[in-house]
């Protein structure tokens, strides 16, 4: 068919950079002031993490004597502790530990939670239901207890922390994103979709999953500090990563023990727990603005 | 007659990311006691940033130029604590969405009682009184079982009555009533345009009435003004801008109402062409690119709002023919 | 000539009741289209008016598929359903476009224009490259220009966003599209613009409009034929003329009224009921200012009081020797003789 109207007049589009989206939002949230900052601060507690051997100035699990309870100094930028152990290096190696917990944690919550929520929200019915109240059941649990008895069950390594960190998030992105599908499944897009006669699967994938990827990035975002928080919980009961290992909330509970000896233990250990949570929370927030479609009107 | 709202070029302009967008320019307008005036136009025309400004809501992106007189005061001379003091008792508005202008949560006794609240000197049961007195006004029959109950349980008309009421408790001077009808079914739509006729009484000023509406417009108004891409192009009596426009754009605007052609047609009139934007505005006349009886001269001169008739048209077709 | 699409009696049901009821099996539902039928042939256009509650969306979406029937048949060039059956709706769905009422809801904010002019040629397993020109010629047939392709769906006006979606109804080359109130929210010179636009379409490519509208000012200039819809039911259909000169159910002429000259009198009280209470008898008889005892008990049926032009009321109003086509006669004294 021909052109049958008036060609209406266009203005200049708004984004005409035609780069991929990703970069543009990668750009625009080192355009926002606190994302800058957070993104900087994460890349660096990812390099500490995955550098750790070189960066670190000695071996963390070293035992020195000699030289316990030393304040800081050039040699020992954040002191030693009661074994003699360079503390920075034990905060470097800590990093990883933190993170690997973190993200693997959220991950494997995400995974389990997300997908039980495009089967709850797309199903609805009883299958949502019982979902919906297996997971309120899982909420009401005591999150500290509930670890330890995990704990005295299956003893205290990485995988558990993983798990206990897992089961207890995973209720969380269910109702988040099974909220989100009741949501858009009730939009016209998505009816239009259907209308056309595409399947769920296509739905869930054309439709639903980049609608959810924004709110379920931010919510990692947000979710990370709280993660880091589980892990260094437990450590400090004892109950999380066991020694010789270094761990944020062991080192902290050391330094707890020793705080009129030597106080900078537990600042050096408490500093990078408040740092890393504020640097992703502070993300999460940057990316809430950065990832709202409707946020690069009028921008270049 | 006095003006109870007197707008003397009015412009107001918003800080944009790419520069000052002046969204309306140079207004002048005056609202008579006691008449309705229907604010008139199409999406950008500036309408909603203009009532906005006579209640002093606008944003702080927005600075306003002029002066807009509310009885005599100069709203903008005035301090924020005193303007929030005549929003309360002097203005009064009417939204367009009877769903949300109500606190879904709050009983309609409590809501009628809290917008008297810039009444001095009368005591809680004597608002209640007033409440419910006024609710019978507005025709709303067992005031008393109204009162106890909660906007969801009332239809979107009577929500819509309610809401009049409660704007009609405070006596304004200035009531102000965006798209009140817009939301409502046609048949409803029609027992609230009488009722705000039948109520005009209770306001001791004027009304503003916002609408795309034009047979709303005839209906209820006593005048009209035009807005057309941020500027005032036509005001006048009803009877002569809805049954002779001067101004070609209100003539095109007409024009394409539907419920105003006769013999039914498949091919409807249109107005060719967009409306320019507020950062990218033309030297000459604002309609000048889309106007059928455009000169050479439109696009050169700036036509000044001159008295043609009852009306106040700009264009140079009618001032300088 | 037999017609394009045919709906024969068809029931609608929503199911209402909360999460714990469900899982105790009770079953409540609200009855939301109640015994409709229609027809529409090839090239024509159909009006459906009718104020909120009237059930003329849910027509619109249990025609385009999207709210599954209890029952009656929709019949569309000749396949039929009766109920949910797969292969009537695969082909129903291409020969279907649906036009929403809002079209920036109607549009994935995440998905570019051209993606979504052209995602029912990607349901219906067209490549790449051919939906990409296919979506500049959709666009230029809409009157847009190719680089709107490219963008998202907040960058572009309201009128706009409904070529946008007449674009997408055309993709598949549909024999009929749905609109839903496809100038709601419209300036008055938009309107004006979309509806040419389907106009010349419906010249071009004789495609069938069903036009869902509560604005009988557009529907006077834009349909062949139009038909009344109150609580579920069709209470009157005719020509679009013969409804306008005629109208023969109380409810038409208050709709009219209300849409027309000032002075015309007949005063509807009250509200549509809910539908979960739906009055016994005619339906209209709680608001009817000619309402009889007999109305209150007794359902009326559809009379045919001029050609093509059905009425559903006991006392319809005689069809009237010579009306103004274009303003609506006035109402009749309510005394009036029963037959």
């Amino acid at each position: 068919m021909a052109p049958i109207t008036d060609t209406v007049a266009v203005a200049p589009p708004a984004n005409r950079t035609g780069a991929h989206p990703a970069w543009v939002g990668l750009r625009r949230l080192l355009a926002h002031p606190a994302g800058l900052v957070a993104f900087i601060v994460v890349l660096g507690l990812v390099a500490c993490a995955l550098f750790a051997p070189w960066i670190a100035p000695y071996d963390p699990v070293k035992i020195a004597p000699r030289i316990r309870f030393q304040g800081p100094s050039w040699e020992h930028w954040l002191g030693t502790d009661q074994l003699g152990r360079d503390v920075l290096s034990r905060v470097i190696y800590g990093t990883g530990v933190a993170l690997k917990v973190a993200l693997s944690g959220t991950l494997a919550a995400l995974l389990i939670g997300a997908t039980l929520g495009i089967v709850g929200g797309l199903s609805r019915g009883s299958v949502d239901g019982a979902l919906l109240l297996l997971c309120d059941a899982m909420r009401s649990l005591p999150l500290i207890l509930f670890a330890l008895a995990i704990v005295a069950i299956y003893g205290p390594s990485l995988a558990t922390l993983i798990a206990i960190i897992a089961f207890s998030m995973a209720p969380g992105y269910f109702r988040v994103v099974r909220n989100q599908v009741l949501v858009l499944r009730s939009m016209d897009f998505v009816a239009a979709s259907q209308s056309m006669g595409a399947s769920l699967p296509r739905i869930a994938l054309t439709h639903l999953v980049p609608n959810l990827l924004g709110p379920i990035i931010v919510l990692i975002a947000m979710d990370i500090p709280a993660v880091i928080g589980i892990e260094s919980g437990l450590s400090f009961l004892g109950q999380g990563i066991q020694p010789p290992d270094p761990s944020w909330g062991s080192m902290l509970s050391d330094g707890y023990s020793f705080i009129r000896q030597a106080p900078h233990l537990a600042i050096a250990a408490g500093l990078p727990v408040i740092v890393s949570t504020v640097a992703f929370t502070f993300l999460g927030e940057a990316l809430r603005d950065v990832l709202d479609p409707k946020s690069s009107r009028g921008r270049g | 007659m006095t003006a109870i709202v007197d707008l003397r070029d009015v412009s107001i302009t918003y800080a944009g990311a790419h520069g000052p967008v002046p969204a309306v320019r140079g207004v002048t307008l005056a609202l008579e006691r006691g008449r309705i005036l229907g604010l008139v136009g199409e999406s950008g025309s500036g309408k909603s940033s203009l009532v906005s400004a006579m209640l002093a809501l606008l944003p702080k992106s927005a600075s306003v130029q002029g002066r807009i007189v509310l009885d005599g005061r100069d709203l903008y001379s005035l301090g924020e604590h005193e303007r929030r003091a005549l929003r309360g008792r002097e203005m009064a508005t009417v939204s367009q969405d009877p769903f949300t202008a109500l606190n879904p949560v709050v009983r309609i006794g409590t809501q009628l009682v809290e917008f008297q609240h810039a009444l001095p000197n009368l005591t809680k049961p004597e608002k209640l009184r007033r409440a419910g007195a006024m609710l019978e006004r507005v025709g709303i029959a067992d005031p008393a079982t109204r009162l106890n109950q909660y906007p969801h349980q009332l239809s979107g008309g009577l929500r819509q009555r309610v809401a009049i009421a409660g704007a009609l408790l405070v006596s304004p001077k200035l009531l102000i009533a965006d798209e009140p009808t817009t939301a409502l079914d046609a048949t409803t739509e029609m027992e609230v345009i009488e009722l705000i006729r039948d109520m005009r009484g209770e306001v001791d000023g004027s009304i503003v009435l916002v609408t795309h509406d034009m047979g709303v417009v005839g209906r209820l108004c006593d005048d009209v003004a035009v807005l057309y891409a941020g500027e005032l192009v036509e005001s006048g009596p009803v009877d002569d801008v809805l049954n002779r426009p001067r101004h070609p754009y209100t003539r095109a605007l007409l024009a394409c109402d539907p419920a105003r052609i006769d013999t039914p047609s498949r091919h409807l009139p249109t107005v060719p062409g967009t409306v320019p934007s507020p950062t990218a505005l033309p030297a000459g006349c604002i309609f000048a690119a889309r106007c059928q009886d455009v000169m050479a001269l439109c696009h050169e001169v700036k036509p000044l709002l001159s008295a043609a008739g009852a009306s106040r048209v700009a264009c140079l077709r009618v001032s300088a023919p | 000539m037999t017609a394009l699409l045919e709906v024969n009696d068809l029931v609608v049901r929503y199911p209402t009741g909360s999460l714990f009821g469900r899982l105790r099996g009770e079953v409540r539902e609200v009855t939301v289209l109640d015994g409709v039928s229609l027809t529409l042939d090839q090239g024509e256009t159909l009006g459906l008016v009718g104020e909120s509650g009237s059930g003329k969306t849910t027509l619109g979406r249990a025609i385009g598929g999207m709210t599954p029937m209890a029952a009656g048949s929709i019949t569309l060039a000749g396949i039929s359903a009766t109920g949910r059956q797969d292969v009537f709706w695969r082909e129903m769905r291409r020969q279907v476009g649906f036009m929403f009422q809002d079209p920036m809801a109607a549009l994935d904010p995440r998905m570019r224009l051209a993606a979504s002019i052209t995602e029912p040629l990607a349901v219906n397993g067209i490549g790449r490259t051919e939906r990409r020109r296919r979506a500049g010629d959709l666009l230029a047939e809409v009157g847009l220009s190719p680089d709107f392709a490219e963008r998202f769906p907040h960058q572009i006006s309201g009128g706009q966003a409904r070529r946008v979606t007449v674009a997408r109804a055309l993709s598949l080359r549909p024999r009929l599209v749905i609109a839903d109130e496809p100038t709601a929210g419209l300036d008055l010179s938009v309107q004006g613009e979309l509806l040419n636009l389907l106009n010349a379409i419906q010249a071009a490519s004789s495609v069938s409009f069903l036009f869902i509208t509560h604005n009988l000012a557009v529907a006077r200039h834009v349909t062949d034929r139009v038909a009344v819809m109150y609580l579920g039911r069709i209470v009157e259909s005719a020509r679009t003329a013969d409804i306008f000169a005629r109208p023969g159910h109380p409810y038409t002429r208050a709709l009219l009224s209300a849409h027309g000259a000032p002075g015309a009198t007949p005063r509807l009280t009250g509200e549509i009921p809910s539908l979960k209470r739906r009055p016994q008898g005619c339906e209209f008889h709680t608001r009817c200012p000619l309402a009889t005892d007999r109305c209150r008990s007794e359902p009326p049926a559809e009379h045919l009081i001029g050609p093509q032009h059905q009425v559903r009321c006991h006392f319809p109003l005689a069809p009237a020797g010579k009306a103004s086509p274009q303003v609506p006669p006035a109402h009749p004294e309510p005394a009036r003789s029963q037959p």
